[in-house]
């Protein structure tokens, strides 16, 4: 399907350092008027103990989307993350007391790799479709962390690992620091390495990228993999934040990954998208739900609120593009 | 024969296999193998039981089917699924008996594929992201509706309709067939049915041909809708419960079955005959392992092993058989 | 077949036509009759697309007339054509390839009984209207499954549908495998039998004098004559089409040839690809341009994208600057130091989200990006160097998005490219497709300036005086083989357009 392109909403986005107009701008605008709205509604919203939870409450998606996006950019989609987080969880958690918490870690992100690895060679050397690559491992992998898990939650309980996830740096949460660093890492990455200009070709145009001689399949295999070695990371953060490993956890992540990151601005097809646009997407969706667990409404309006949002973001794209009058005629 | 798309043989001198059958013998060899294992597995009573469990899924996977010959996706069918059986139960028996309240509750499914096709069709946002955001939306709004419900659909004629028997044949399984049969029917022998295949074969042809695109779409989405309703309706029937976490991952088990039938996801092509030994296969499948003590966990992870193989090893094929025809083809 | 009994179907009388103040159809008249084959021949640039779409509706004709069976009539859009009778048969087809070819010509429209599909009336149908075109297939063979000329019959069977009267075939025959029109010319003889009249664009002179009854020849707009093919011979075709005007536009730069003696850089020997292209051999020395010509459908094209490395030959090897090399991919040519400017640069060529400076360091970043890292500066410097070199205009600097450069400074763009990346020999498909006619000699003037600094160029044109202007030598191939070497000197537009379309009179 994507590779099969579909007829896509054109979405509009750049890269650094002009942020167009018209999305950048008005996703700002929406999220500055959320926050304005929540206030009023919860004085709770802007105290410093929410300021806090708030951004640790999205770390979690936060660190996930990054990567995801630049898999996007590339063309490609990665439905298996929540999956990938929840078995690294459980991965690491288990193997703790054989292999000690900072060998477990290693392990859990080894396998983060290598479902990223798995992931991208069915994509890029066999051909299947990314939609059912990634739902396949979705489950395979959702099933390996019930397996290996038998299904229990496996407390990992360990001060130094805690630290990862409940700790500061200088006051700052650490997962936060992560985060940031990460984010850094993949502005880098897209922005000024080589790395990045491919991925952006390549989703552009991949047929005129493999003429121009680039290493597509190569590429796309590494987006996949720092794909799959993010969701490891979140999982492993999310345990140490946590302090327990469940085989459910992070279920229906990836559905809120795609909405932050198509919220964002980036297009499903590739060659276009902004890391910033998906930062904001993130802060967007983390805020709606952070705004609906202090005002006591029920997490399923979230979901609710989310489809919507989805569905008002890109149709209102497909406004801005001046078609929606057309369109509800019934014209093409 | 069910066969809808024609199965190209023939000219291209190659594998001349035809994949359904290929299906059909997998099938049977898994149930040789489950069998010499677990004897228990090929028992009657075994039978019987994958027999009643098909209709859950299968219903819902006639439109999937639909859809993907159309070239689309639907991903919301799990929580259309869930949202019928919470309407049923949320309006019986308070407001309405039993029949109409399960008749509203089908409505809701019809309407929730109509509006997927509507988004669609006129507002062109790709099915991918539209079905995803009423995946997520419409499941919240099971949940809502549910409440603090008990959920309970314990009427006693309700329950035939997922726990009955017609001479020992469940009752659930003959209404599939039923609809199975009827499908097959419309995709091969109506100009409906053809139309859809035009559409996804090539979107230009069929426009150019003068099929109206954005009818034949809605309605192709509202039929995956309200049969996504029917399998609720059976699963709400067998729990006697209309759970509005009913039916999570359904959307997954559905899409599993029909690619492994030979649907494609590129559109133009597929087969309902393929789709029920998909089913058929899967659900076996997750029953096996259950009966080699396998745990239930194993199930998930065996799908997605098993659907990953299947369409890798089509895939691989029709590289290899691309790479022979050599070059000059357009 | 005698045209005094015949009915004249279509006058077109007097057709001016112009773009933006270029006059592209000057005073052209075409005459057709009932149930005959009038092959319509000329250039590229000639005029003929430009006066069928006239005819079919896509364009409005500035002044002159069309007359149907002596009736005056106003063809302002497609719909009027199509009820007119005018088909069009194009290249592109539209079809679902699973779906069988009943499906596919009855598409939309299938016979039913009540509710249900009557299968037997559809096939019937189909077999009919395949018969009426000769066609012996099964009806229920899913087009896939056909080979390209069945398709292409398939085609016409579902555009003959209604009241067809006048069936314009442009290049039907491009895309089929050499020596397989035969079943295409029967289904034509067919129609033609039942009163149809067809008019065929082809450059494949054979072809013409196996199926036409008449030819109209245009040449720069105008229409040199027409004539019966019973008539004339070969030569005299390419005669009029060539004329003996000098075509504005060529550049006159001076053809002289350095390093004459030098070892080649690029040796092709023996290179064939199924039915693509066979036995190929062909020698490059450095600063030398050769260019390769061939009529659509020849097979020229298929030779340098083997060469690129985008499909694997099935025999012959490549060698660069004596060292054999295999090349199965991009990468492999461009680590050999081949780059290759392809046909269609929007789809093929460029990133069109990205900018100009991005396009044209897209192949060379290990210069210009350390430890994966860009030096920014660095790649500017280098970007400015050709974007001054090949005097690339665009509006905003070299941060320009693509999409917002002409034509022939987006091909500039792609030429930087491989000039940034070092090649030693560079590939060019169709060097100034889509590029206006003012830009062209820019681009040739570029391209034999690189030359004279030991570039070898290697190109491939179905433009005539493209070919001649720059090449030092040109190559002919028609139906996947050489047909002919001339030097710039010995090469006229006859004598090549004659080897190209495999003529020998």
């Amino acid at each position: 399907m994507t590779e099969t392109t579909k007829p896509l909403v054109p979405q509009s986005s750049s890269r650094l350092p002009r942020i167009r107009l018209n999305n950048g701008i008005g996703l700002l605008v929406l999220y500055v008027l959320m926050v304005i709205v929540i206030s009023q509604l919860s004085p709770f919203f802007l105290g410093p103990r929410n300021l806090v939870n708030l951004p640790v409450s999205v770390a979690v998606i936060g660190m996930i989307a990054i990567f995801s996006t630049m898999l996007m950019i590339g063309g490609g989609l990665d439905l298996s993350v929540g999956a990938t987080t929840a078995l690294v969880g459980v991965a690491v958690a288990s193997s703790a007391p054989t292999l000690g918490v900072w060998g477990a870690v290693a392990f859990g992100l080894v396998i983060g790799v290598l479902i990223g690895l798995l992931n991208g060679l069915l994509v890029t050397r066999i051909g299947i479709n990314p939609l059912i690559t990634t739902l396949g491992m979705l489950s395979a992998v959702r099933g390996l962390a019930y397996v290996f898990s038998e299904g229990l939650s496996i407390p990992l309980l360990d001060e130094g690992f805690g630290q990862l996830g409940r700790g500061t740096i200088a006051g700052v949460p650490t997962l936060i620091v992560a985060v940031v660093i990460m984010f850094i890492i993949a502005v880098i990455l897209m922005h000024f390495t080589t790395y990045g200009r491919a991925m952006y070709a390549i989703g552009g145009n991949s047929r005129a990228s493999h003429l121009a001689a680039l290493p597509v399949k190569r590429y796309q295999l590494i987006a996949y993999v720092l794909s799959g070695l993010s969701a490891a990371i979140a999982g492993v953060f999310l345990t140490s934040r946590l302090g327990v490993a469940a085989p459910q956890a992070s279920t229906g992540l990836e559905l809120k990954v795609v909405a932050a990151i198509i919220l964002g601005g980036t297009s499903l097809t590739g060659g276009k998208g902004n890391l910033f646009g998906t930062l904001l997407g993130v802060l967007i969706l983390g805020t709606l739900d952070n705004a609906m667990t202090l005002l006591s409404v029920s997490a399923y309006y979230q979901q609710i609120a989310l489809g919507v949002l989805l569905l008002l973001a890109v149709g209102l794209d497909q406004l801005r593009v001046g078609n929606l009058g057309r369109l509800l005629r019934g014209k093409y | 024969m069910l066969q809808e798309t024609v199965a190209p043989p023939a000219r291209t001198a190659g594998l001349k296999v035809n994949p359904t059958l290929v299906l059909l013998g997998a099938l049977i060899v898994m149930c040789l193998v489950i069998g010499s294992r677990a004897p228990t597995f090929l028992s009657m009573n075994n039978v019987v039981t994958i027999a009643s469990t098909l209709a859950a899924v299968g219903i819902s996977a006639i439109g999937m089917t639909i859809v993907l010959i159309t070239g689309g996706v639907d991903l919301s069918v799990g929580s259309v699924a869930a949202l019928t059986g919470v309407v049923a139960s949320s309006l019986w028996p308070s407001t309405l008996p039993i029949w109409p309240a399960v008749g509203v509750a089908l409505l809701s499914g019809l309407l929730v594929g109509l509006l997927n096709g509507f988004i669609i069709t006129r507002l062109r946002i790709n099915p991918l992201i539209t079905t995803l955001a009423t995946y997520s939306a419409v499941r919240g709004i099971a949940f809502v509706v549910s409440g603090t419900q008990d959920n309970q659909l314990g009427e006693p004629s309700f329950q035939f309709l997922g726990r009955g028997n017609i001479a020992g044949v469940p009752f659930s399984l003959i209404l599939m067939l039923a609809l199975y049969l009827i499908f097959a029917l419309v995709l091969r022998y109506t100009r409906f049915g053809r139309n859809l295949f035009a559409i996804g074969g090539s979107p230009d042809a069929a426009r150019l041909a003068g099929i109206h695109m954005n009818r034949h779409l809605l309605i192709a989405y509202g039929l995956c809708g309200l049969l996504s309703a029917l399998s609720g309706i059976v699963s709400a029937s067998q729990l006697a419960a209309g759970r509005p976490q009913s039916a999570f991952g359904l959307e997954f088990a559905v899409i599993a079955a029909v690619v492994l039938g030979g649907t494609t996801l590129v559109g133009g092509k597929g087969t309902l005959l393929g789709t029920l030994i998909g089913v058929i296969l899967l659900r076996t499948l997750d029953n096996g392992l259950i009966q080699l003590n396998v745990s239930a966990f194993w199930q998930d992870v065996a799908r997605g092993v098993v659907l990953l193989l299947a369409v890798g090893v089509d895939q691989i094929r029709i590289k290899w058989e691309q790479t022979r025809q050599g070059g000059g083809s357009k | 077949m005698s045209e005094a009994s015949q009915n004249l179907l279509l006058e077109m009388r007097n057709i001016d036509k112009s773009f933006y103040g270029l006059k592209v159809l000057d005073g052209v008249s075409l005459d057709l009759y009932a149930g005959e084959v009038l092959a319509l021949l000329g250039e590229n640039g000639a005029g003929k697309s430009t006066l069928i779409k006239i005819l079919n509706g896509d364009y409005q004709r500035d002044a002159g007339s069309i007359l149907i069976n002596g009736k005056l009539v106003q063809i302002s859009q497609p719909r009027d054509a199509e009820a007119l009778g005018i088909r069009m048969i194009y290249q592109e087809q539209h079809y679902a390839p699973e779906l069988s070819v009943t499906e596919n010509l009855l598409m939309g429209h299938l016979p039913s009984r009540g509710l249900l599909v009557d299968w037997n009336a559809a096939h019937q149908k189909a077999r009919e209207q395949l018969k009426l075109l000769k066609l012996n297939i099964d009806p229920t063979t899913p087009m896939m499954n056909l080979t390209v000329v069945e398709r292409q019959i398939v085609e016409v069977v579902k555009t003959i549908s209604g009241n067809a009267r006048i069936i314009v075939m442009d290049e039907p025959t491009a895309a089929f495998p050499p020596h397989e029109v035969a079943l295409l010319f029967e289904s034509i003889r067919a129609l033609v039998k039942q009163g149809i009249s067809i008019i065929y664009i082809s450059h494949r002179l054979d072809e013409i004098f196996q199926i036409a009854n008449r030819a109209t020849v245009l040449r720069d707009g105008k229409l040199v004559g027409t004539r019966r093919i019973a008539d004339i011979k070969h030569s005299d075709l390419v005669q009029m089409m060539v004329g003996h005007e000098v075509t504005t536009g060529t550049s006159e730069a001076s053809i002289a040839r350095k390093n004459v003696d030098a070892p080649p850089v690029l040796q092709v020997s023996g290179l064939s690809k199924g039915s693509l292209f066979s036995d190929v051999n062909l020698q490059l020395a450095p600063g030398e341009i050769v260019g390769i010509f061939g009529l659509l459908g020849a097979g020229h094209d298929a030779i340098i994208n083997t060469i690129f490395g985008e499909t694997r030959p099935d025999t012959g090897t490549i060698a660069v600057s004596g060292k054999p090399v295999s090349i199965s991919s991009p990468r492999d040519a461009r680590r050999a130091g081949i780059g290759l400017v392809p046909a269609d640069r929007k789809v093929q060529g460029l990133v069109l989200d990205m900018n100009v400076r991005e396009n044209i360091t897209l192949s060379n970043w290990r210069e210009l990006a350390r430890g994966g890292f860009f030096q920014r500066s660095t790649e500017r410097t280098h970007a400015k160097r050709w974007i001054d070199r090949l005097g690339i205009r665009m509006a905003g600097g070299m941060a320009t998005n693509l999409r917002f450069l002409s034509g022939g400074n987006q091909q500039k763009v792609v030429l930087a490219r491989w000039l940034e990346a070092k090649v030693k020999v560079l590939l060019l498909n169709e060097p100034t497709w889509g590029v206006d006619v003012g830009a062209r000699g820019d681009i040739y003037t570029q391209l034999e300036e690189l030359a004279s600094q030991g570039l070898a160029i290697l190109l491939v044109s179905s433009d005539l005086d493209e070919v001649l202007s720059v090449s030092h030598r040109i190559l002919t191939v028609y139906k996947g083989k050489l047909t002919g070497e001339f030097t710039r000197a010995a090469a006229s537009r006859e004598t090549l357009l004659n080897a190209a379309a495999g003529g020998t009179s």
